[in-house]
């Protein structure tokens, strides 16, 4: 799917968040989006997802304007994992089913291959033994891992993740996105997911998005990521980020 | 359907039995078979069963079934468990339409059905024209919106009762407000199946959209569903449901929060697929309430009480049984 923006501009009334970015996502490939707190992420996936209005400038999504899509073909276009997870008391079974809903006309009800879809998705994320259980019963990275089951079962060639790794262990961080990204591998779709720890996208990107100052500038992966991303992300964060052997960032105490 | 189910269905018909059977004029099983079969034992028996019990049995079964229902639809769409059908004001604006017609309308049962039955409607209708005003948080907003209708309405009941002639009229408003089924007849029973059955059925039909609306607006929208038209139509639905009870029955409290729980006590924690059996559950509590408040006492006696005596009991049951429970449970 070609996903491009042009000239957006969003905010709320009083508020300008974004103003004049333009991009076009690739086909395929893990967009991490970085910037401090309040710069926009997630108003900008809000955005990409069609949840909130742009004030100026639009999305084509291959083509056609993003809100000229009927919202069930929207929903199989694109999907969206909010930063909160949702408190919802049914079994875990039943949680992640609930993403077959663009593919179910008013009053259908998902069949029994809807649930074994599930089941699939449940244990592609890992959580193949949980089908039963509460999800509100979970913790919550395990909660995080039964949503992107949920958001898998949209088989959408987009996916949004608004700070998906917030709040898992290390090790949960990395199963997740490495998750993610043999996913993208495997189908050839796009992510886009919001993270506030740059080594995440050193390791992970395969474009990084900034935001700073309501505009954005795009860092493509090649020989010298780690060092565009350095310098780039200076100007926000101060000199005191640092690059080790182009591998990891470090913070220098003064 | 399940096992709990088929249990539930057949303490039902134990219940509707009964109902049928007790009473002033008390009915034997025998002499119900030798009425049905055409061979009634007397003119009486004949009379009592066709025109007074079993429209009265029929109506008080559709009753508690759509108030359970409704109580059910109203928790799913607030996702919260101790909303009841009265939220947005059904019952008030309905008493309010009810006392109206007695003071000043032509005297008639069927005046006060249609304005209690419409006001009921129409506040609901006020109620979540007000609520749009609230763009952050809908579900907030509609609380908030009750609570403003549901203050209104007792205002205005309030001055109504107060202009009353309190010889005649005030009783009679406050007899209607307590709630019963003494004057069924078989005109009640065709008008409150004829609307709850439809709306019953809609919202059965709509039991998996309404499940989206736990993900929250945002993750629902994504899914290409409107979260806004699934709560419209279920609160359409499940208003008039509650609305068409209230008008031929006036106020029957607690049903609705009742039955959902009594069935989430009995095993499980999510309704999902449950919704026949918290129908037939409330069918059942309602039936019983009816029986205890015609057969007890030479009197009738409002079924409110007894359904509210069967909701402050089961409520502090839950209480004492949370009080024991380990740390991190949950009251429901």
């Amino acid at each position: 799917m070609r996903f491009s923006a042009n000239g957006l501009c969003a905010g709320f009334s009083k508020r300008e968040v974004l103003s004049d970015v333009s991009f076009t996502l690739p086909e395929s490939g893990m967009v991490f989006l970085l910037g401090p707190n309040g710069s926009g992420k997630s108003t900008l996936l809000r955005v990409m997802a069609g949840l909130h209005a742009p004030t100026a400038g639009g999305i084509q999504c291959d083509g056609q304007p993003l809100e000229a899509l009927k919202p069930r073909v929207r929903a199989k276009q694109i999907s969206y994992l909010p930063q909160q997870t949702p408190q919802a008391s049914m079994r875990v079974i039943d949680f992640v089913t609930l993403g077959a809903a663009p593919y179910l006309s008013f009053a259908e009800v998902p069949g029994e291959s809807y649930r074994r879809e599930a089941v699939q998705m449940l244990s592609e994320v890992g959580c193949a033994s949980f089908g039963e259980r509460m999800f509100s019963e979970l913790s919550g990275g395990e909660q995080k891992l039964v949503c992107l089951a949920r958001l898998l079962m949209q088989h959408t060639p987009l996916m949004l993740l608004d700070e998906p790794t917030a709040g898992l262990d290390v090790k949960h961080q990395q199963e997740y996105l490495t998750l993610v990204s043999s996913l993208i591998q495997k189908t050839g779709r796009c992510a886009v997911l919001s993270v506030h720890d740059p080594n995440l996208a050193l390791s992970y990107a395969d474009e990084v998005y900034l935001l700073h100052n309501r505009t954005l500038s795009i860092i493509k992966r090649d020989e010298s990521f780690g060092q565009a991303l350095l310098s780039a992300l200076r100007p926000i964060y101060g000199m005191q980020l640092c690059l080790l052997d182009e591998t990891c960032f470090y913070w220098e105490k003064r | 359907m399940n096992k709990r189910f088929w249990i539930l269905f057949l303490l039902w018909g134990a219940s509707l039995l009964l109902s049928v059977c007790i009473g002033r004029y008390p009915l034997s099983v025998s002499d119900i078979l030798a009425v049905l079969s055409g061979n009634p034992p007397s003119e009486m028996a004949s009379a009592v069963f066709y025109s007074i019990r079993l429209p009265r049995a029929l109506l008080t079964a559709v009753s508690g079934g759509a108030l359970a229902l409704s109580g059910l639809a109203f928790q799913n769409v607030f996702l919260n468990p101790l909303v009841s059908p009265d939220v947005l004001g059904v019952t008030s604006g309905a008493s309010v339409g009810a006392v109206f017609a007695i003071l000043f309308l032509p005297a008639g049962a069927l005046f006060v059905q249609a304005s209690a039955f419409l006001c009921g409607i129409l506040v609901v209708v006020f109620c979540i024209w007000l609520a749009h005003f609230v763009r952050r948080d809908r579900v907030v907003g509609m609380i908030l919106a009750g609570i403003v209708v549901g203050s209104l309405s007792s205002a205005v009941l309030m001055l109504l009762k107060f202009l009353a002639d309190p010889t005649h009229e005030l009783p009679a408003i406050e007899y209607w407000l307590m709630g019963g089924f003494q004057n069924a007849n078989w005109q009640q029973v065709i008008v409150v199946t004829v609307v709850t059955v439809p709306a019953g059925i809609v919202l059965y039909l709509l039991r998996f959209r309404v499940r989206l609306l736990s993900l929250g607006d945002d993750q629902t929208k994504s899914l290409g569903v409107s979260p806004g038209r699934v709560r419209l139509l279920t609160i359409a639905c499940a208003t008039l449901l509650v609305s068409a009870v209230v008008s031929v029955a006036g106020v029957v409290s607690w049903i609705g929060l009742l039955a959902p729980h009594i069935v989430r006590l009995m095993g499980p924690k999510d309704l999902n697929g449950q919704t026949g059996t918290v129908c037939v559950c409330g069918s059942i509590l309602l039936l019983l309430a009816d029986l205890c408040a015609r057969s007890l006492s030479g009197v009738e006696i409002p079924v409110s009480i007894f359904t509210s005596l069967f909701g402050a009991a089961f409520l502090a049951v839950l209480l004492v049984r949370f009080g024991r429970m380990k740390k991190g449970g949950g009251l429901f």
